[in-house]
């Protein structure tokens, strides 16, 4: 029983007793309900103090300090009393710190709820705004205590309330989570605010609703501006249509102007001709080598106008026309060109190699332009070399166009006028050499443009030149591919 | 026996006229020619008004038509020519710069019996008024009343 000294043991109760009424002045301090940790707190000292008599009254009389039974209860006491208050202390601190971070927490939310730059509300299930952010109030026009007073329902435009109100039966059923929808608000000043709503249900533990969040967004200014692209579209069509159709009546007017134009043209031409042919005829016998040659330059002159006409013509209607788009037989179009320009090859010694050739979709007549031009071009710049080779192939197929070629032994080209081969009026001889308007290369591209192809040539001085011209491959109207 | 069949040509521009009458010259046709300057004419001509009162009896074997006539033009005077039972036999060729297929149209409804495009080219217009006058005027018959 008696391990340690009585003295120390006394010590150690005392100083029990005192910790513990410090702890006591320290929960007086910090927690509520002071008044009973005070009075713990003299009850310790209480007690600390008497044992400090005792042990002092023992101490100055010299008597055995004893350390007996009563004071090893007090012992115990003090040490419970100390270990409940130190828990008592780190318990209301936790309770303290959760407190605290709630308190946060809830600070949070509110400014998310009050500063958010949408409207948020709290809505019951039965439509009654329960809490609403400044926002909403600002987009709806009411203050926070109007709108307590009344329902979504009540501010909702009609044309929108069915879907609202179905899609909140949605959700309470449980059918959706959550539905998004554009409506409109009636502003307390009588106006429409287009809003998007997204709203979503929180239930209890027990799952059944509890209240709305609505999330509200005003987009009036975007559905303003919705409109007003609807608008300016709709007017933009309008001027489109009623431009269209001032186009269709220029070029209605300019088909039949060229159409009148090339006929009295060519009437003119036709006397200018036909006298000039008369008068040959008939003072043939009179006439010196210089006048014939006169007459002989009006005559070539005329056939030139005239042609230059024909060409001009065939150039403008090709660019206004109606484009057929059917399949059709290179090959066949080739021959047809052939017989076409009977007139140039006879007479002529021509190698033709004729590869076979690949059905295209196109226009047929304005292929069959293409064909005559560059097989006449061939042929015509050919009609220096004794025997003219002419080639028509197309080249390897590839994946997305087939690429023909007009090949031939003629005068060819510097290719530093390769890019102004295909310009309109553009020529590189003279009318002396060969004859020509200019415009036959300007109509290959402009009709291989139109079919969604490109053109281009290669030539070499005094050995020949090629004529490319691609296709791209399409899908046909019926079934078949390409 | 060629007989002196008449042919009306019915054209506004001389030089036409001139061109035409060459090449009739080479059938030596160009006498059998009366020419009627427009429509009016035409009709005068039919009818044996204004300056053909006095012209010999009987229609003529062919009638070259130009269409853009002034006054009267040459669809109105063909459809004259065909609602008139004295006249309506009358050969008619249309030989007109028209391409147009209205023109087409409307000619071949109301009867013509032939619609040349005159040839822009010289040496084809030449060949193709040859070609019409030889079939027309020497080759076919003429209905009967056709001026002898």
């Amino acid at each position: 029983m008696q391990v340690f000294s009585p003295v120390i043991l006394f010590v150690l109760l005392i100083g029990l007793q005192i910790a513990a009424a410090v702890f006591a002045l320290s929960l007086v301090r910090t927690a509520d309900r002071k008044l009973i940790w005070f009075l713990i707190f003299l009850a310790m000292v209480l007690m600390a103090l008497r044992r400090i008599v005792s042990f002092v009254s023992m101490l100055a009389h010299g008597t055995t300090v004893t350390f007996e039974f009563t004071e090893y209860m007090g012992l115990m006491v003090s040490l419970f009393v100390l270990t409940g208050l130190i828990g008592i202390r780190a318990h209301f601190r936790t309770i303290r710190m959760t407190k605290e971070a709630l308190e946060e927490s809830q600070a949070r939310f509110r400014a998310t709820f009050e500063q958010a730059a949408v409207g948020i509300a709290h809505v019951s299930t039965d439509g009654r705004w329960q809490r609403v952010n400044q926002k909403l109030c600002d987009i709806v026009g009411y203050t926070r205590e109007e709108l307590m007073n009344k329902t979504f329902q009540d501010i909702t435009h009609p044309d929108d309330l069915d879907t609202d109100l179905d899609n909140v039966r949605k959700v309470l059923a449980g059918e959706i989570s959550t539905y998004s929808m554009e409506k409109r608000y009636f502003h307390k000043d009588g106006s429409l605010v287009w809003v998007k709503l997204t709203v979503s249900l929180v239930r209890d533990s027990l799952e059944q609703p509890k209240y709305f969040i609505s999330v509200v967004e005003d987009i009036t200014a975007s559905k303003q501006a919705e409109e007003e692209l609807k608008a300016y579209r709709e007017h933009l069509e309008e001027l489109v249509k009623a431009r269209t159709s001032e186009l269709e009546a220029i070029n209605r007017e300019l088909e039949g102007f060229s159409y009148s134009i090339s006929h009295d043209l060519r009437a003119p031409l036709r006397y200018i001709n036909g006298f000039v042919e008369l008068l040959t005829k008939k003072s043939h016998a009179s006439l010196d080598d210089k006048s014939r040659h006169y007459l002989q330059v009006i005559s070539d002159s005329a056939r030139q106008m005239g042609r230059l006409i024909d060409d001009i013509l065939s150039f403008v209607r090709m660019g206004k026309a109606e484009m057929l788009n059917t399949r059709m037989s290179l090959d066949k179009i080739i021959a047809e060109a052939m017989s076409t320009l009977s007139s140039e090859t006879d007479g002529r010694v021509i190698a033709w190699k004729v590869n076979p050739l690949p059905d295209i979709n196109g226009d047929p007549a304005m292929i069959g332009t293409v064909i005559v031009n560059l097989l006449s071009n061939a042929i015509k710049f050919t009609r220096p070399r004794p025997e003219a080779e002419i080639e028509i192939g197309v080249l390897p197929p590839k994946k997305d166009e087939d690429v023909f070629y007009v090949r031939d032994n003629g005068v060819g080209f510097d290719m530093k006028y390769s890019d102004k081969l295909f310009n309109l009026f553009q020529r590189l001889h003279g009318t002396e050499e060969f004859e020509g308007t200019g415009l036959g290369l300007a109509n290959v591209r402009r009709i291989i443009h139109r079919h969604g192809g490109r053109t281009w040539a290669e030539g070499t001085l005094n050995e020949g030149a090629t004529f490319y011209f691609s296709l791209p491959k399409h899908k046909t109207e019926r079934g078949g591919h390409s | 026996m060629i007989e002196l069949k008449r042919i009306l040509l019915v054209e506004d521009n001389a030089n036409d006229v001139e061109l035409t009458m060459e090449a009739l010259n080479e059938y030596n046709l160009a006498n059998t020619v009366e020419v009627a300057k427009d429509g009016e004419e035409a009709l005068d001509y039919l009818y044996y008004r204004g300056r053909f009162t006095e012209r010999p009896r009987g229609n003529p074997a062919v009638i070259l038509l130009d269409l853009k006539l002034p006054k009267v033009s040459g669809l109105e005077v063909l459809k004259h020519i065909r609602s008139d039972n004295s006249l309506k036999m009358i050969p008619v060729v249309i030989l007109t710069s028209s391409h147009e297929e209205k023109d087409l149209i409307e000619g071949y409804n109301l009867g013509v019996n032939a619609y040349v495009v005159k040839p822009v080219d010289f040496h084809d217009f030449i060949k193709a008024v040859k070609n019409l006058s030889l079939f027309w005027v020497i080759i076919n018959e003429p209905p009967p009343g056709s001026l002898k």
